[in-house]
């Protein structure tokens, strides 16, 4: 039964194009944003190793966040919760570093809570939490 | 849930939770007192407009009891209570956000889960033990 239902639904060639999910934009934006933030944690980790104490959970949050848009990843694949190298290093300094993470965090988190006001109800909730914690970070950051 | 149902659930908890700040405040130290006074005032606004969107509807806002069952004794008591007086927030918050398709009442949620998540951390910090944020704020 499943299978012929399958078949149906394959040869349906003249059926209509399946609509675009609007939520996987957004969900690919975020996610995008998660391995930004990533990255830039690992760089400022790579030059501030004394910071790791401080860094390494909120960098858990962020993993965790990349897991919550696009699960885990299928085997074989880079995992994703490795961000892509960062594009413009760390400021000099712990301090500047912190400086520039708390920036990075705020940006993400109102990104985060626009694309929440049209995403779909569940995608919502999810994106909500995301923009939360980052806003929350620089308490932990300062 | 409806929207009006929502925001019936979190104008009762908003009263629970001015009603607990209006009580720990006197076990804290100056400088929490102070982050404390400020999380009165947030959650008195957010009551207030949860107050006015119910009324927009056509509902009769539930006015807040005469008490609530708060007892706190100690700093530490003070501390854990705000906590969990903002966690809870943090639920009905995400709660309108998930169950809603009013913009308007998307952004207030994600505002509210938003505050409550900031000072969730802030009252962490001022424990001092175990992590200062969370990675999903708002989930149990």
């Amino acid at each position: 039964m499943g299978s012929a239902a399958f078949l149906l639904a394959a040869c349906r060639d003249d059926a209509e194009p399946v609509p675009v999910d609007p939520d996987d934009a957004l969900r690919a934006a975020a996610a995008e944003r998660e391995r930004a933030l990533l990255a830039r944690y690992d760089a400022v980790l790579a030059a501030e190793p004394e910071l790791s104490a401080r860094l390494l959970p909120l960098r858990g949050h962020h993993a965790e966040h990349l897991l919550a848009l696009v699960g885990p990843p299928a085997s074989g694949r880079p995992s994703p919760t490795t961000g892509p190298p960062a594009a413009v290093p760390p400021p000099a300094g712990a301090a500047a570093a912190l400086r520039d993470l708390v920036a990075a965090e705020r940006a993400a988190g109102a990104a985060h809570a626009t694309d929440c006001l049209t995403a779909s109800r569940s995608l919502a909730s999810v994106l909500a939490s995301l923009s939360a914690s980052e806003l929350s970070h620089p308490v932990a950051l300062t | 849930m409806s929207d009006t149902s929502l925001l019936a659930v979190l104008l009762d908890a908003a009263h629970a939770t001015v009603y607990g700040y209006g009580v720990l405040g006197a076990r804290l130290d100056e400088t929490t007192r102070k982050t404390a006074l400020l999380a009165y005032d947030s959650h008195r606004a957010r009551r207030d407009q949860l107050a006015a969107r119910l009324r927009e509807r056509g509902e009769k806002p539930a006015t807040a009891l005469p008490a609530y069952d708060v007892e706190v004794d100690s700093r530490a008591e003070a501390l854990s209570l705000a906590l969990r007086l903002e966690q809870g927030m943090a639920l009905r918050w995400r709660d309108l956000v998930a169950g809603t398709d009013d913009p308007a009442l998307r952004r207030l949620g994600v505002t509210g889960l938003q505050e409550t998540a900031i000072r969730a951390a802030q009252w962490r910090k001022a424990v001092g033990t175990g992590p200062v944020t969370v990675a999903l704020p708002g989930s149990s």
